[in-house]
């Protein structure tokens, strides 16, 4: 009994170490489930973005979850901001700068929906072979599917 | 009391080993990636295609010093270490020269004359939809579809192919996945004073810490 208590102590300390580490390491903030107070996060974000005037921004975005990742240089190293993506409002309620950025996102984006629409369904239509590469065989499925979801 | 005692002992000696571990390793991460981004990188440098390294690349402004720039890399990724899993190492391919997304592309390469930022180029990246993966019959998530922006009037003043080249190679740098890193020569240095002092200027391949990054992307 004293031995099972004693093994169940360590290995909890043990467990609540390696999270202690994770944290320590990566510097992260533990996830906050709510997503009330991550649209606030966002917003928040878009309002104060803190991105320089000048400079290099680059930027990934996630168009199933909305957001931004826009990377820019400051102090010696990279940062990263995350903006809510949200066209519909103009943007409404960011900085200048952050809607310069994500109107920029925006104006790519929708350059390679319309693209790829254009090529997609030229291969279903047939105008467009379907072509291999580097030996591998594409699937009719996949441009059925995004004609479907994306071009109108 | 002794509960509580060996309890803090086990946590304390736990945490010390498990920083120990895993510092390095964020360190290494936190000067190669580009971040905590749903997925990083192409496809066609991924697991899912074999690591075939080919990268189809579009331009609306094909060139000579992009060519340039793409023999370089291979050059300077082809039978390394760092490496290993390519067998070709970084082979970009121009694809086309009006710039215009298909689904043979991977990554594009826009010279644009009224650039925003006034930055010498940037990088825009899409997550590449489910369908895309599907098409090449892979899972979701499968890469991304990045476009490089050249600002073009800055391109036309630079006189040298050899500062032309290095741009090309940094921005298509950030398509594969790599952040910008300040504490070696790297192709992926941004030549300002306050990122490994300027020496941007004298890389002209990518270095061993930047097969090291592109290797961490890759899984």
């Amino acid at each position: 009994m004293k031995k099972s208590s004693s093994f169940g102590i360590i290995a909890l300390a043990v467990m609540l170490a390696l999270v202690s580490a994770l944290y320590l390491s990566f510097n992260v903030v533990l996830p906050d489930l709510s997503e009330a107070n991550r649209q606030k996060t966002l917003t928040e974000n878009c309002k104060n973005p803190g991105l320089p005037g000048e400079g290099e921004k680059n930027t990934v975005f996630d168009p199933e979850k909305g957001v931004v990742y826009v990377t820019f240089f400051a102090d010696g190293a990279d940062k990263t901001v995350e903006l809510p993506f949200k066209p519909s409002t103009n943007f409404a309620g960011c900085s200048d700068a952050a809607v310069e950025v994500l109107n920029d996102v925006k104006a790519n984006y929708d350059e390679y929906i319309q693209q790829s629409c254009a090529d997609f369904k030229a291969i279903l239509d047939g105008t467009k072979k379907m072509e291999p590469k580097n030996g591998k065989t594409p699937n009719r499925k996949g441009a059925e599917e995004f004609v479907r979801e994306y071009c109108s | 009391m002794k509960k509580f005692l060996r309890f803090l002992s086990a946590y304390g000696a736990a945490t010390i080993v498990g920083l120990l571990f895993l510092l390095p390793v964020v360190a290494v991460q936190a000067n190669h990636y580009k971040g905590t981004y749903p997925n990083e990188g192409l496809l066609f440098m991924s697991a899912a295609q074999n690591y075939s390294g080919a990268v189809y690349v579009a331009s609306n402004n094909c060139n000579s010093d992009e060519t340039g720039a793409y023999a370089l890399i291979q050059a300077s990724t082809d039978n390394t270490t760092q490496m290993a899993r390519w067998n070709n190492g970084i082979n970009m391919v121009q694809y086309n020269c009006s710039g215009t997304w298909s689904n043979m592309v991977d990554l594009r390469i826009l010279y644009q004359t009224n650039h925003p930022t006034g930055a010498w180029g940037e990088n825009h990246s899409v997550l590449a939809p489910s369908s895309f993966c599907t098409y090449w019959n892979t899972s979701y998530p499968c890469g991304m579809r990045p476009t490089v922006h050249i600002n073009r009037t800055t391109w036309n003043g630079i006189s040298s192919a050899n500062s032309r080249r290095r741009l090309i190679m940094h921005e298509t740098g950030h398509s594969h996945g790599l952040n910008h890193h300040c504490t070696a020569d790297s192709i992926m240095n941004n030549g300002l004073s306050n990122c490994n002092s300027g020496r941007w200027t004298q890389v002209m391949s990518y270095q061993a810490t930047d097969r090291t990054g592109v290797n961490s992307v890759y899984p």
